[in-house]
């Protein structure tokens, strides 16, 4: 991304820039961490990375393919297929199982034959370590649970790139640390690009690079 | 899952995990279809009846003799000219006339396709005598073997048979019971012409109607002739057709294809027809109106539903879901609560029928009219409720389908 702006309520009194152009480019395979005070822009800048917000201003190429001036159908499949998400609050979907969640990126896309959807979630619970709660409901799984499940989720897809909002902020030490080594595996087995956004120095400091947002600008 | 496509597993789960909204909106969308569905098969029972009972005692068409037109009586035949002349017109009486060509028109509308029968008809006023007493009646000459196939006269005899000789006649019972005669006395019969002949009675029919009874007679075509001065003639040609709603064309279509005067049972029964319209039409707006409320509760429903499964809705456009597909979640969602409550307001609506029919009844016990439960009811009942789910459901979905993920997600 190069020179990537943001600004919201555009023509309002309360017209705030969050991100004042901002450099970054992220290598296949790449483990990235983002650190930064609250209210710096992390979220924003990832937000944008994940084709969920659009830049005010700025270029964003996502493997290769310049997404300035694409429709939202054309976001939408390029997100579905190349990006994955981890939020910091787990979001999975309450009413489904495990095995469901994992299934639920690959269920959307309608091209994907059933047993082969099956056999990819159930093979991503088992690298998540999580093939005895395939049956359980997300909200009878404990919170490093579901973010493990979250995790399986984020690469049913095979994504090169996987987006983590802060996916240990929420959890107890040794549940942040089993989640962080997942992504880590992830990151080494699939060759994944990873940009993990934390507030954790010791998790950061594991990481291939640092990435420090301050007021809306990379420090470096 | 794999027989139901993506859209509508969410839609499903996101109904099932809303389980209370689901249900009420459920029951409130049955209550109104089980209405209407109960209110139609009444209506149509009601209908369907009234048209039975009118069309087993009446033809479809019948056709009449030209009414004796006024003649002008001029004053003096020669007054010079410029000469003002008035004239006094009076109505004409009218007398027993047969149908011009009669033969030949009957001959001509039996060829027609969509006529069943056509029946030759007698009929005048006579009186009936016997010792002291005396009745005037109304004498109908017929042919039973085609006038049976319109009116069912055996299905209503009471006592004797249906035998018509030239010197048999049915007659009523309101008539026998007032003359004190039962099947095999004589009766002797006058007509206002003079003539006069003695007829057996063979046998007494109940047509349901205290003033038939006492009034209708039945003897044969040629008896009816004879003693009413219409030799070789009649006075009405009866007619039933396979369309009975076509009735008031078709008496039109002889009309301009005979010249002769066609009255259809639609047109002498026009009351009746006005107030059946004046129920479709209270009908058609109950209609209405329970549908725009069923629509106006599942949108509400909906609009509910997409604030609460808003953060579900971020999650899903962040995992690459198009907003095509979550406007289709929503939609599916409104199409299914108007089908699922249909079905059950269909339910409903048969049970409230068998209830109708088990204690709505005449005082001998017999239904107060017969009810035809019709498939066709229920599976537009359906189609129209399922249809009016998914157009209520397009606000909201619209709404879904255009949330921004980011404020979405963040809740």
């Amino acid at each position: 991304m190069a020179g990537v702006r943001k600004v919201f309520n555009i023509g309002v009194p309360s017209e705030t820039e969050v991100l004042h152009g901002i450099d970054l480019t992220l290598e296949p395979g790449e483990f990235c961490a983002v650190m930064g005070p609250s209210g710096s822009g992390k979220s924003t800048l990832l937000n944008i990375v994940g084709l969920l917000d659009r830049p005010t201003a700025g270029t964003l190429r996502i493997c290769g393919e310049n997404t300035v001036g694409l429709d939202d159908r054309a976001l939408t499949r390029l997100r579905g297929h190349n990006i994955g998400f981890i939020f910091q609050y787990h979001h999975l979907l309450s009413g489904f199982t495990a095995l469901e969640n994992v299934m639920m990126p690959m269920l959307g896309t309608g091209r994907i034959d059933e047993q082969e959807m099956a056999d990819r979630a159930n093979h991503l619970l088992e690298s998540v370590g999580l093939t005895a709660w395939r049956d359980h409901l997300a909200t009878d799984m404990s919170g490093g649970q579901q973010q493990r499940v979250a995790v399986a989720r984020a690469l049913a897809m095979n994504p090169p790139l996987l987006l983590a909002d802060e996916p240990t902020g929420n959890l107890d030490t040794k549940s942040a640390e089993g989640v962080f080594d997942l992504l880590r595996r992830v990151n080494h087995d699939s060759a994944t690009a990873v940009l993990f956004v934390t507030h954790n120095a010791a998790l950061a400091a594991r990481c291939d690079r640092i990435i420090n947002v301050v007021d809306g600008m990379i420090e470096v | 899952m794999g027989w139901l496509p993506f859209e509508g597993i969410i839609a499903l789960r996101f109904l099932r995990e809303g389980r209370l909204q689901t249900i009420f909106i459920v029951s409130g969308v049955a209550i109104g279809v089980g209405v209407i569905v109960f209110m139609s098969a009444l209506l149509i029972g009601l209908q369907a009846n009234f048209i039975r009972r009118v069309l087993t005692a009446q033809p479809h068409i019948q056709l009449l003799p030209a009414k004796e037109a006024a003649r002008v009586l001029r004053h003096a035949a020669d007054r010079g000219p410029g000469a003002v002349d008035d004239a006094i017109v009076q109505a004409p009486l009218q007398r027993v006339r047969s149908i011009d060509q009669w033969q030949s028109i009957a001959a001509q509308i039996r060829a027609w396709p969509d006529v069943i029968t056509v029946a030759p008809e007698a009929t005048g006023s006579a009186l009936v005598v016997r010792g002291d007493a005396s009745r005037a009646i109304s004498l109908v000459g017929i042919d039973p073997e085609l006038y049976f196939r319109i009116i069912a006269i055996p299905d209503k005899i009471v006592r004797g048979t249906t035998r018509l000789t030239a010197t048999d006649m049915l007659i009523g019972t309101e008539l026998a019971s007032d003359l004190g005669v039962s099947v095999g006395d004589k009766l002797r019969v006058s007509s206002a012409g003079g003539s006069d002949n003695t007829l057996t009675v063979t046998g007494i029919f109940d047509l349901g109607n205290k003033g038939a009874n006492e009034r209708t007679t039945y003897v044969a075509l040629h008896t009816a002739q004879s003693l009413l001065g219409l030799v070789g003639g009649v006075s009405s040609i009866d007619v039933t057709l396979h369309d009975v709603y076509a009735a008031e064309t078709m008496a039109r279509r002889i009309t301009a294809a005979t010249g002769v005067e066609a009255d259809s049972w639609i047109a002498n029964n026009a009351q009746f027809f006005t107030a059946v319209q004046a129920q479709t039409t209270a009908n058609t707006t109950i209609r209405f109106f329970v549908g725009l409320s069923v629509a106006f509760g599942i949108a509400s429903v909906l609009v509910v539903s997409v604030v609460q499964k808003s953060r579900e809705i971020g999650i899903l456009r962040a995992m690459g879901i198009s907003r095509g597909q979550i406007l289709r979640i929503f939609l599916i969602q409104g199409g299914l609560l108007g089908l699922l409550g249909s079905l059950v307001g269909s339910a409903l609506g048969l049970a409230a029928l068998e209830l109708w029919l088990r204690y709505a009844r005449n005082a001998d016990g017999t239904p107060l009219f017969g009810l035809v439960i019709d498939p066709v009811l229920f599976a537009s009942a359906v189609v129209l409720a399922t249809a009016t789910g998914l157009a209520a459901a397009f606000a909201p979905a619209l709404r879904a389908a255009r949330l921004d993920p980011v404020v979405a997600i963040r809740g």
